[in-house]
């Protein structure tokens, strides 16, 4: 049984345009589209077809393609196609394992440049990269604040970045409703949060630690623009990508990991059938992934996964 | 051993696993046949990147016969597990070409290497191998036939033919003695999605071990009886049953044709308590959303006013959005009052798709409906307001005209344009209101915007006047592109020679939704000799494509004269600017408007640009191809199966798919067995698993008499 409208004058997706709108998001954006997608496909973008007062969705596809506006376009589409659900401290036994597992890694790894670099690849709204901010602040194993006589300050960065630009510039704003907060501890809330009337704002020496952009993570030129990171948090973002474009997106997280960096992916998620160039890591309560310390990081066509 | 051998064997040996997995890949270098006997050693390696690596080398490497011959014996290895499963994993990924070897193999294999061998040819689908793993259900060894069993609900990914052996054969094993073979049977018979008669899983339901399978195998069935007691299994003691059984009720329910079937479920699901309650928890279990989605459409049948927030609340979730709003149509008109009390307390995207379904909904109360429209219009919410703006349009009555024409000038844009639609439509309706309304505009701030957009509504239905003309005309010069866009549309529904030379000075607009407006009210104006000279001219992708369909407004033949030739123009965005107007064209064939002649000739260019070296013009062209097939079409669809680049092998093989004809399919086998590439195998496998049409709609109580009678003779082991 499908669907009908009695009034018969509604913009129906076709299969044909189903298919060309799917393969073109796939191929921009990694994002793909079964077949039961095709209702929510319709529903979320046909607000634009009127707007652009465009007939059918394959004008809006050809709009998307060579429209003299398509990169505007490409954010709307993607603002309403991407799913931003999240907050602060997800999955909190994979945070306890960073922060105790994994950075005294880090620690060790980067003592002798003192600097450490932390990527929340799809952080969405940011709760994730603030999330990171504060467990690297409160495990104090990295000093950000010289004082005579210590070892140098270390240097912190934490990068946050989404395809969504409205999501980054949520994350940019960084304040926040009650929803954000479903697992965050409530002295933790008080100590890095402030409340406004308009939310819960970020407290200064957390909003200081991140950086957020808006980045395709199939894009690697823009990708380079980071810099290498020393852990690359990728959670629930590689569910949503086709096979071919999760595997250019671990390629391209891949080169973006200094030698020994660490990868975390989301619980249901896996490099299985994507990679073998990362090692599995197995801490006490998490199994994470790590680029092998004799990897060469700067070249991927002689070192990277395949 | 030649230099390259040995420096790789060399690296083989290192102790850093590392150094090893990117020696792995050096394999494929070695000259001659030294490649296989390194392969073997790295597959047997300790570490399992290694091994990995050494599974995705394997197939492209030469000497592919002593490949495969090395991995079948590599099978037979007792000790080293990793050697053998990495064996296993290296012959299903070289695929169709490690069938005939493994096959070979069979006979001489030990009862463990045989159930290897047997779980290679369950994971290349292949007509040969189905037949082998047919046979298998018969070996001597247990764990073989169980095995065989499994990899048999594989087999649809074959194409109709194995999955036809596979049912045929998994039903006559149902005949065996084995409880763990009767489990695997079944189990396969459910992902083969078999559409057998319910008297063929009857007797396993009572069976505490079976009961399960036989409810999942029951689940294609269409025969009342098999809905019958898939309903009442919701109400199974056993969570997983009824999961198992409300995930399938859920598929009956969104598929079902006829409205016994839906009757039948509704009856049978009316009985049993503890189906209702499993159907109302699922329907609020937001992680598991098949189980979600079947809960939803059977709370859909059952019809309790109760159940409608918990269906509205699933208007936010797209996992299960569709099921539902299809369930919450079920309902039908009963449902909008419980439905719009939910929406309202609901946050604003449900409210929104709350009211976008009332608003469509067969039968439903319109004065309610429009009610709670007009309410909407009040709502704080974008996504509520627009969508309430925008079911008015074909609901609403002449007094809503004034209230949605002040929300043309709404700060977002969303809200803008949904105004603009609604007007036009309430206008072309109640014209008296629509001139009433202009009337006042015409006194107002800012008199053209709205004028503009009543004016269009007005001309769809009757002659303009001569100062609704003039006001127009004097809107081409506005300021505001929309404006002079909607001034354009108005026009072009006006018709007349004084519109068309307005309209041809907005060609040379310095907007360009405005030029495309201007393109697109010259086809309905027919002005073909103009739009003939912008298609010459312009450089524009998307004026080109605007003023090809124009043109096939106003002049099909020289649309296709101009169309034609674009398709094999070097800027790819032009010809696909002509691929999708030739598409467009060829579609409008039904219409009487385009000749048979013109069609053909649409057809014959659409062919043609599926030699165009780029392959998002022969991907765009496929599709529309594809959207029509007849015999030509077919043959050009095979013909695309062999193109160099793999995305368009892929989309070839889905359209075959589609088109699911016998010669698709054998396009499809042929193609199969050549194939390398393993995305575009596994879109093969998958296009040649859809079930014919002839048997979806078919009877399948014939179709599994017709089995029965074959598996009746048939003894298991």
């Amino acid at each position: 049984m499908r669907r009908t409208s009695p009034y018969g004058d509604s913009v129906v997706l076709k299969p044909d345009e189903f298919r060309l709108l799917r393969d073109l998001f796939v191929a921009r954006t990694g994002l793909q589209f079964g077949a039961e997608a095709r209702f929510a496909l319709e529903r979320r973008l046909r607000e634009r077809l009127m707007v652009l007062k465009l007939p059918t969705f394959s004008d809006y596809h050809h709009y998307l393609r060579y429209g003299t506006q398509a990169s505007a376009e490409w954010d709307e589409a993607i603002d309403l196609l991407t799913t931003n659900e999240t907050y602060f401290f997800r999955e909190e036994r994979q945070l306890r394992a960073f922060q105790n597992e994994v950075l005294p890694i880090l620690e060790v790894q980067a003592r002798s440049r003192r600097r450490i670099a932390i990527w929340s690849a799809g952080c969405s709204t940011g709760e994730e990269a603030y999330t990171i901010a504060i467990l690297l602040l409160q495990s104090m194993m990295f000093p950000n604040r010289g004082l005579p006589g210590e070892p140098p300050p270390w240097e912190l960065r934490i990068y946050g970045s989404d395809i969504s630009r409205r999501c980054v510039a949520a994350a940019r704003r960084g304040v926040y409703g009650e929803s954000s907060f479903r697992a965050t501890p409530i002295e933790q809330r008080r100590a890095f949060f402030h409340e406004r009337p308009d939310g819960w704002h970020v407290a200064e020496p957390i909003r200081q630690l991140c950086h957020f952009g808006q980045m395709n993570l199939l894009d690697e030129d823009r990708s380079r623009v980071l810099g290498r990171a020393d852990a690359i948090f990728c959670r629930n973002v590689l569910i949503y990508f086709d096979a071919r474009a999760r595997k250019t997106a671990i390629e391209l997280l891949y080169d973006r990991l200094n030698p020994g960096g660490i990868l975390l992916l989301g619980h249901s998620e896996s490099l299985l059938n994507v990679s073998t160039a990362f090692e599995l890591l197995h801490l006490k309560d998490d199994l994470v992934y790590r680029k092998p310390l004799s990897a060469n990081g700067a070249h991927r066509d002689s070192d990277g996964p395949t | 051993m030649s230099d390259a051998a040995s420096a790789v064997r060399w690296l083989l040996e290192q102790g850093e696993p590392e150094a090893r997995r990117v020696a792995v890949r050096q394999i494929a270098k070695v000259p001659g046949r030294e490649a296989p006997e390194l392969l073997l050693c790295a597959l047997g390696d300790d570490d399992w990147r290694v091994r990995k690596e050494a599974t995705l080398v394997a197939p492209g490497l030469e000497h592919r016969e002593e490949v495969v011959a090395t991995l079948v014996a590599a099978l037979e290895d007792t000790v080293n597990i990793g050697l053998r499963n990495a064996a296993v994993e290296s012959l299903v990924a070289i695929g169709p070409d490690a069938v005939g070897a493994t096959i070979d193999a069979l006979d001489r294999l030990d009862a463990d290497a045989r159930k290897l061998a047997v779980e290679v040819l369950g994971g290349v689908p292949d007509t040969r191998g189905t037949s082998a793993l047919a046979r298998a259900l018969q070996d001597d060894d247990a764990n073989v036939r169980v095995t065989a069993a499994e990899a048999l609900g594989k087999a649809a990914l074959a194409g109709e033919e194995s999955r036809e052996l596979a049912t045929e054969s998994l039903v006559a094993a149902l005949g065996a003695s084995d409880v763990f073979l009767k489990m695997a049977v079944l189990d396969s018979l459910a992902r083969l999605e078999t559409r057998l008669p319910w008297s063929l899983f009857a007797p396993y339901v009572d069976d505490p071990l079976l009961r399960r399978y036989a409810i999942a195998a029951a689940s294609g069935s269409r025969d009342p009886q098999a809905v019958r007691a898939l309903a009442l299994a919701t109400g199974d003691t056993s969570p997983t049953i009824a999961r198992e059984a409300l995930v399938a009720l859920g598929e009956v329910i969104a598929e079902a044709a006829d409205t016994d079937l839906l009757e039948c479920a509704r009856a049978a699901i009316g009985s049993t308590d503890a189906g209702q309650a499993s159907a109302r928890r699922a329907a609020g279990q937001v992680d598991d959303p098949p189980a979600r989605g079947g809960g939803l459409l059977a709370l859909g049948l059952l019809g309790e006013a109760g159940d409608v927030p918990a269906l509205v609340n699933a208007l936010g979730d797209d996992d299960v959005a569709e099921r539902a709003d299809l369930a919450l149509r079920l309902f039908g008109p009963s449902a909008v009052r419980p439905l719009l009390a939910a929406a309202r307390k609901a946050k604003p995207t449900v409210h929104a798709a709350a009211l976008a379904l009332v608003g469509s909904l067969e039968g439903a109360p319109v004065a309610e409906v429009r009610k709670a429209l007009r309410a909407g219009l009040r709502d704080a919410a974008i996504e509520v307001l627009s969508c309430a703006v925008e079911s008015l349009g074909p609901l609403g009555e002449a007094r809503d005209l004034r209230r949605l024409a002040k929300l043309v000038w709404h700060d977002d844009e969303r809200v803008a344009a949904a105004a603009t639609n609604a007007v036009c439509e309430l206008a072309a309706r109640h014209v008296d209101a629509a001139r009433a309304l202009l009337r006042d505009a015409r006194s107002g701030h800012d008199p053209l915007v709205l004028g503009c957009i009543l004016l269009g509504a007005i001309a769809s239905t009757q002659p303009l006047r001569d100062d609704d003309v003039r006001l127009l005309q004097r809107a081409l010069s506005h300021d505001q592109p929309q404006v002079r866009r909607a001034a354009i549309d108005a026009l072009a529904l006006g018709g007349g020679d004084a519109a068309a030379d307005a309209v041809i000075f907005a060609l040379a607009d310095e907007e360009h939704d405005v030029q495309l407006a201007a393109a697109r009210a010259l086809g309905r104006l027919g002005r073909a000799e103009t739009l003939v000279r912008v298609v010459r001219d312009t450089r524009d992708p998307a004026l080109t494509a605007t003023a090809l369909r124009a043109l096939g407004d106003a002049d099909p033949e020289r649309a296709l004269a101009s169309a034609g030739p674009l398709v094999v123009h070097a800027d790819a965005a032009v010809a696909c600017a002509a691929v999708e107007a030739l598409g467009h064209l060829r579609s409008a064939r039904g219409s009487g408007r385009v000749s048979v002649h013109v069609a053909v000739g649409c057809e014959d260019a659409l062919f043609s640009a599926l030699d165009h070296p780029d392959e998002e013009v022969v991907k765009l062209s496929l599709s529309l191809v594809g959207a029509q097939p007849g015999a030509r079409a077919l043959a050009r669809l095979g013909l695309c199966l062999d193109h160099a680049s793999t995305e368009v092998r892929c989309v070839a093989a889905e359209l075959l798919g589609q088109d699911n004809s016998a010669g698709a399919r054998a396009l499809l086998r042929a193609r199969y067995e050549r194939e390398k590439d393993q995305i575009v195998r596994a879109a093969i496998t998958t296009a040649a698993s859809i079930r014919p049409m002839a048997e979806v709609t078919g009877s399948p109580s014939e179709w599994g008499e017709t089995l029965s009678a074959k598996g009746s003779s048939g003894e298991g082991a």
